[in-house]
């Protein structure tokens, strides 16, 4: 495994750009506590504190910069030093953090590899402290809590169990067009654009690797309608179809399930979560989401999403109606300019 | 003691940049000017040289994917979904509020193109930077059409003033903005190159346009066949090399990650790579551009502000005096800044600006714009590719003219244009469907079972590459209920939040109906097949559909102008025709709050102009 390298601290101000919007505050007042699962906890005060730590471009390809934060209270007195542990590194080795002058924050930006999920914790005054901007966290072997972060085109499964990304697998088929006799047309086309390592055109891996990471970090509010809702469906659709696995039961039952959500729902517990087709609604925002934006985000895998549009839509003069290709950094795309 | 300026500039955007810049470049004088902006410096490629990385992408989960939720007490909306730009105030954090006139049940709100970082809204705006048609600043006096509906001029409560200016003394300014900003478009009109801008033109300071997409020639036909001089729509986007800001020329700039996003490589002109940026260059050591301080409140000694209080990027208090103080943080942060500032000096400052006087102008007469028009998927099959579009091809002024004006009953005209690159990525056309403004995204999609599978992809073929739209941007009636005020809700510092209390006038609603009309009338005879909506045939391509903004859920406007006005009357304005705050030595406010009317047009441009102007005049007094 790569170790994650120190990035030299020469911009103490592209930090405090990073920090200053979201961490600057003098109101205690709860802004993002997770459906008051982070209530009393200074996290939930943050309102996007799933920016942190930020997760940046690197000039070295397969690699991201992560710039972790230590930010003191203003009433605090100023520590003497703030070090951190982490996987990215090994364990005992403490990484100093730098602090900015006149501010609450100290600092440090590492180079770490892409699809990587990374364990840390501060240290400070000879004390172990969980980040306390980032809600992101995770136990380890031993029970203890530690904070944690990702990096782009992660694809481990982070929040959502087996089970549940199986049955989660189905709806992203089932919504997106590329089961359909004109994306197997297009899988079929001489000089299909497709690289050979994708699996079909089938996206929902992809997509649901990239709900994963989204209810990890940017949607974490929206994870226990995951949870609740995907436990109800496998419910349901064991009461119909008793013999088989949820994820596998037929098409049938499964379309007739994604209809009644969109009203009643025949078994399904409304004192556990009233409006299924809430939950509907939501599962089609993220299975577009993750099927069109850029493949760092852990869907549209290899961006074939892209593709299979660039494919399918042609202007009046046979060229393709989205070259997106023109506008997007190398290698995925081939823009001169644009580093991404 | 507290740091001593000769200039502090708050917001560093179009009201506050072209200030910074000029006053830096000023000959035989070398004078302090700080500019203090709430929001980050985020970088361009330029600007990063170590990793050539810009902070801002083309990147569509990053400028307004994930969902947030609003999470204030005691307002309306409180747990609804919102979406934003990275580059947008935080709703939770730095709400504001918005109700009707019956200040009932007030939601968080946030206003469409409003960006807290250096540039302001320009990092984030479509670029249409249009000038005002000269009626537009004479619209108490001028000849206006007998008998309009639900008379605005006939209501008490509305006061529609002429600008202390006329267009004759902006128009070296606009000339200059258009210079330095660095603008495309065209004068003239596009077939026939007669003089197409309703407006005096003497001098063309455009880059050339470049080539338009061809969905846009629907819109210019139609356009056409309604009798309109057409011309390219000025777009502050450069074209070719730009020596006043040092820009090369670009490679390739044609993308539909324009409008609403930040421009990674610095060629849509914001005030930072355009203003800012060349003038720090230039003039090394003269602008002290600190970014990531809120200013909380400005102190008064006798007629003058002395100190400039505000915290830095950690929160720790700071102070700053300047001989002269420029107020530019938006139109509604602004007037929140002055009213912050009298609340913490009520005998003070607050006397200074009657803040607590019944007749105060002060939050009054706050204006958006009306904005609506009409859209269509064109019916026959043609695509095209969205994506490599600017913001707008093609414009006309011909609902400005008086003879439009009153064969269709109208106080004030509008510009029309057609919007190219809308809906032109995948994520934006779903996030957009069925949306009438940036306040229903996702609802469309979402909300529709048969955009599955199958259904996805026919809808998909009907939409994608298809959709064409034409806009109309029309003055909103100044009316005095429509006010911002302080609110009890608290920002991250714990100060009271801004309330817009705002409702549409009866003359407004006539405005947007007859010009949503107009634009479907264009694309009607400029696209063969298509037909009204409301004709019984189901929703399908060929199919337009028209309709007006009124702003009913989480985004209150686009275009945030008028409440602190400037005229030539203390009793019924804020500031004097200088933009100086009337009985406030020193005191200047620039962005597009001194507006008593809104105009016809995107008011960025004239924001721009007139903040030139005031630079000359505190030349003289600085």
């Amino acid at each position: 495994m790569t170790l994650a390298t120190i990035v030299e601290p020469t911009d103490d101000d592209h930090v405090l750009d990073l920090c200053a919007k979201h961490l600057a505050r003098l109101n205690d007042n709860l802004r993002h506590s997770y459906n008051g699962h982070l209530a009393g906890d200074p996290r939930g005060r943050f309102s996007e504190g799933w920016r942190f730590p930020a997760i940046e471009s690197d000039r070295e390809p397969g690699f991201n910069q992560v710039t972790l934060v230590w930010r003191r209270e203003m009433e605090e007195a100023r520590p003497d030093s703030v070090g951190l542990i982490g996987t990215f590194r090994a364990l005992y080795e403490r990484i100093p953090l730098r602090e900015i002058p006149d501010s609450l924050y100290w600092y440090v930006t590492l180079r770490v590899p892409k699809r990587t999920c990374h364990r840390y914790l501060f240290q400070v005054g000879g004390a172990y402290h969980q980040d306390r901007v980032n809600p992101q966290t995770e136990k380890d072997g031993d029970g203890r809590t530690w904070s944690r972060f990702f990096t782009e085109e992660t694809t481990r499964p982070l929040v959502l169990q087996t089970h549940e990304r199986r049955i989660l697998s189905r709806f992203v088929q089932h919504i997106l067009p590329f089961r359909t006799p004109a994306a197997e047309e297009f899988l079929r086309s001489p000089g299909n654009p497709l690289p050979r390592d994708v699996y079909e055109l089938d996206q929902a891996v992809g997509v649901v690797n990239f709900i994963d990471k989204v209810l990890a970090r940017e949607e974490r509010h929206n994870r226990i309608d995951y949870a609740i809702c995907l436990r109800e469906i496998e419910k349901v659709l064991r009461m119909r179809e008793p013999y088989s696995e949820p994820e596998k039961v037929s098409k049938e039952a499964f379309t007739r399930l994604y209809g009644e959500m969109w009203g009643q729902v025949p078994g399904w517990d409304r004192s556990l979560y009233d409006n299924p087709s809430h939950f509907l609604r939501m599962v089609r925002r993220h299975t577009f989401l993750g099927a069109f934006s850029h493949p760092k985000y852990g869907g549209n895998a290899m961006a074939v999403g892209w593709r299979f549009l660039e494919e399918r839509f042609r202007d009046p003069a046979g060229g393709t109606a989205f070259d997106w290709r023109k506008a997007i950094e190398k290698p995925l795309g081939t823009n001169n300019e644009y580093v991404g | 003691m507290a740091e001593e300026y000769d200039i502090v500039i708050i917001g560093s955007g179009a009201g506050g940049a072209p200030i910074a810049s000029e006053l830096a470049a000023l000959q035989n004088r070398s004078l302090r000017i700080l500019v203090l902006e709430k929001g980050p410096k985020l970088r361009t490629q330029e600007d990063n040289p170590a990793g050539g990385f810009s902070d801002f992408k083309r990147d569509e989960m990053l400028n307004a994917g994930p969902e947030k939720r609003i999470n204030q007490d005691g307002v309306g909306n409180t747990n609804r979904p919102f979406y934003s730009s990275h580059i947008e105030p935080d709703l939770n954090d730095e709400p504001h509020l918005w109700s009707g006139h019956d200040e009932q049940n007030p939601r968080v709100t946030v206003e469409g193109y409003t960006a807290q970082v250096v540039g302001g809204g320009t990092q984030l705006y479509g670029a249409v930077s249009l000038r005002f048609p000269e009626r537009d600043f004479m619209l108490a006096s001028a000849d206006r059409p007998a008998g309009l509906p639900n008379d605005p001029y006939a209501d008490p409560d509305v006061d529609i003033r002429d600008w202390p200016i006329g267009y004759d003394d902006l128009l070296p300014y606009y000339e200059k903005a258009e210079t330095l900003v660095g603008i495309n478009g065209t004068v003239d009109d596009v077939q026939t190159g007669a003089p197409a801008q309703e407006k005096k033109f003497p001098k063309n300071c455009y880059q050339a346009p470049l080539s338009p997409n061809p969905i846009s020639q629907f819109a210019l036909n139609g356009m056409k066949s309604i009798g309109a001089q057409v011309y390219r729509t000025p777009l502050a986007v450069i074209t070719e090399a730009h020596a006043p800001s040092g820009r090369p020329a670009p490679g390739w700039v044609k993308t539909g990650y324009v409008n609403r996003y930040g421009d990674p490589l610095g060629y849509k002109s914001n005030t930072w790579v355009s203003l800012l940026r060349p003038a720090m260059r230039t003039h090394p050591g003269r602008i002290d551009l600190r970014a990531n301080c809120t200013v909380t409140h400005l102190e008064a000694s006798g007629k003058r502000i002395s100190k400039v209080h505000y915290r830095d990027a950690s929160g720790f208090p700071k102070s700053v005096g300047g001989k002269i103080v420029v107020v530019a943080c938006s139109a509604i942060e602004s007037v929140r800044l002055l009213m912050l500032s009298a609340e913490e000096d009520p005998t003070g400052l607050g006397k200074l600006l009657r803040h607590e006087e019944d007749g105060t102008p002060l939050g009054r007469y706050f204006l958006t714009h009306c904005f609506g028009g009409a859209e269509v998927s064109i019916p026959d099959g043609r695509r095209f590719d969205k994506t490599q579009s600017l913001d707008s091809d093609y414009a006309t002024d011909w609902t400005s003219r008086f003879d439009f004006l009153r064969d269709n009953n109208l106080w004030a005209g509008a510009a029309i244009y057609n919007n190219t690159s809308d809906q032109s990525l995948p994520v934006t056309l779903a996030r957009t469907d069925g949306a009438n403004d940036l306040d229903t995204w996702w609802q469309g999609f979402d909300n529709d079972p048969a955009k599955t599978g199958e259904g996805m992809l026919g809808w998909m073929d009907a939409d994608f590459g298809t959709r064409l739209s034409v806009s109309f941007m029309a003055n909103q009636v100044p009316w005095r209920k429509n006010r911002i005020r302080l609110s009890d809700v608290r920002d991250k510092w714990n100060r009271k939040s801004a309330w817009i209390v705002k409702d549409w006038h009866p003359h407004d609603g006539h405005v947007m109906n007859t010009l949503a009309r107009v634009c479907e009338d264009i694309l009607l005879a400029g696209i063969p097949g298509t037909m009204r909506e409301g004709t019984g045939i189901p929703w399908n391509r060929g199919v337009i559909g028209e309709g007006s903004v009124y702003g009913q859920g989480v985004r209150i406007a686009n275009h945030i102008l008028g409440g602190a006005r400037f005229g030539t009357d203390r009793a019924t304005s804020v500031l004097d025709p200088d933009c100086r705050v009337w009985d406030i030595d020193n005191l200047y406010v620039t962005d597009g709050c001194f507006m008593p009317t809104s105009g016809g047009a995107n008011p960025t441009l004239t924001i721009q102009a007139n903040s030139f102007r005031v630079a000359d005049i505190l030349k003289q007094v600085v």
